[in-house]
């Protein structure tokens, strides 16, 4: 089956979700020191270490997150569904969040504080993975691998009824002819 | 399209029919649900973008540009397609029907023949094949247009029959004008399926004459309006392939619906006699051997 338009645009809002992931954390990195300093209480080497290992902590967590989002992203591509499912909740989670936020706190969704564009984001890959083409193109295509397992199996173990049925045949054969 | 059901090898489904037909239905069932909050979501979207756009003012007025796109291409087809699984007829009513599931263009042709006959037929008519919705043809409408080139072939929008989009699109450019085209769009009847009546058919086809480039009424996409009377276009597209064909029978289905008046899935208003034209091509001579049905 042909890679419908709306996969390709999940994988694209996944990309350029993973995109605006990189540009927080490297905001947060530049940034840290500031936020450090407004943090600190009392300047103590423990907790200049503390807020270090924070912000180790915070990188992998960054990063663990592009690694996932695009592992995810390879892996819709190629047409797995469950892929599909794991981006459509994490979009999910990360819309209803943002709808708490909204509904709850009052936070503000603009351009200006990038909220608008993550949100925006989260929503499009929601949306074109839900799409009823991505569907069909997702469980026609993550079926395959088992269902040629499957059908490698069925005929195998057809093949190997013929195989005994020609046996029985042919020994039925033989003596009925040596008979005669 | 092909479903895991169908790519199971017959003994084998039969071994295990429900387990399949369950875990396909779990996932249509979660995928229905992913689709209602996302079309939840996307009407969510669309509130902040206008609060969004009135607070920018009239210096940012290009962000309600997007608030349209979003309406348009978002969140307004899917509000259709939830809403007309609910309340339009499923099955053959002479209309075809668009991708979000509203009434489309009638169906005003039936045809006798084989895929080849068909395309023989309508190439020596002087109909020229339309591309297929790709990313490619996609790109190529995009170029034609800041270029200022014309795309004869140019794909047209998916309308659907038995639930299956149109299996081709044959169309006549007019005087390098690319809003204007005549167009008709083929699906194969299933096999044994009947007409309303009991007659036979083996291709249904919907020709519409696309005479300027608006905005649909249903979902503000930008779309072609077509002319209300689809009986002129649907009598050029006989008259065009008998004359090119002599081998083609036409007999008529008089009122094989009732004369209407309606509007397509683009709003636009379309108006016919309710005749069925149905044009039999199996006498047609194929040049190529394997002109199998």
């Amino acid at each position: 089956m042909k890679r419908p338009v709306s996969i390709y645009l999940g994988v694209l809002m996944i990309l350029l979700r993973t995109v605006t992931t990189v540009v927080t954390a490297v905001n947060i990195a530049l940034d840290w020191k500031q936020v450090d300093i407004s943090l600190d209480a009392g300047t103590s080497a423990d907790m200049d270490a503390l807020s270090g290992a924070l912000l180790v902590g915070l990188m992998i967590f960054f990063g663990v997150a592009v690694v996932i989002d695009l592992s995810v992203a390879a892996l819709i591509f190629r047409g797995s569904n469950r892929a599909r499912f794991v981006a459509m909740i994490l979009a999910t989670v990360l819309v209803l969040g943002s709808a708490v936020d909204f509904f709850a706190d009052g936070t503000s969704f603009t351009l200006e504080n990038g909220g608008l564009l993550g949100l925006s984001l989260d929503i499009l890959v929601l949306v074109a993975l839900s799409d009823s083409d991505a569907r069909d193109f997702t469980t026609g295509n993550s079926n395959t691998r088992s269902d040629a397992r499957r059908a490698r199996r069925t005929l195998r173990r057809r093949a190997a009824r013929r195989a005994a049925k020609q046996v029985v045949a042919t020994h039925a054969a033989a003596p009925s002819s040596g008979d005669s | 399209m092909s479903t895991p059901l169908d790519e199971l090898e017959a003994d084998e489904r039969d071994a295990h029919p429900d387990a399949v037909r369950q875990r396909i239905g779990v996932v249509r069932l979660v995928d229905r649900a992913f689709f209602v909050f996302g079309t939840v979501a996307t009407g969510w979207l669309g509130y902040l973008l206008v609060t969004e756009s009135f607070t920018r003012g009239w210096q940012n007025l290009w962000f309600i540009v997007i608030f349209w796109a979003v309406l348009a291409y978002l969140l307004l087809p899917r509000i259709h397609t939830l809403l007309t699984v609910i309340y339009v007829p499923d099955y053959f009513i002479g209309r075809a029907r668009t991708r979000e599931g509203l009434l489309g263009d009638p169906v005003n042709l039936s045809l006798f023949g084989s895929a080849e006959q068909v395309h023989a037929a309508m190439e020596a008519a002087g109909w020229t094949r339309a591309d297929e919705v790709s990313l490619t043809s996609g790109w190529r409408i995009v170029m034609s247009t800041i270029m200022r080139r014309s795309y004869s072939d140019a794909p047209v929008s998916p309308l659907y029959l038995f639930g299956s989009i149109q299996d081709f699109t044959y169309q006549q450019e007019v005087a390098g004008n690319p809003a204007q085209r005549h167009h008709v769009r083929f699906w194969r009847a299933p096999e044994g399926w009947l007409l309303p009546g009991g007659i036979p058919t083996q291709w249904l086809a919907a020709g519409t004459y696309d005479r300027s480039v608006g905005l649909s009424l249903f979902t503000l996409q930008v779309t072609h309006k077509i002319d209300a009377d689809t009986d002129v276009e649907r009598d050029h597209i006989v008259s065009t392939v008998t004359e090119a064909n002599p081998a083609a029978v036409v007999t008529v289905i008089r009122n094989f619906s009732t004369g209407y008046h309606a509007v397509n899935g683009g709003g636009d208003a379309i108006a016919t006699d309710g005749d069925l034209p149905q044009i039999d091509l199996r006498a047609l001579p194929v040049t190529s051997a394997g002109g199998s049905t």
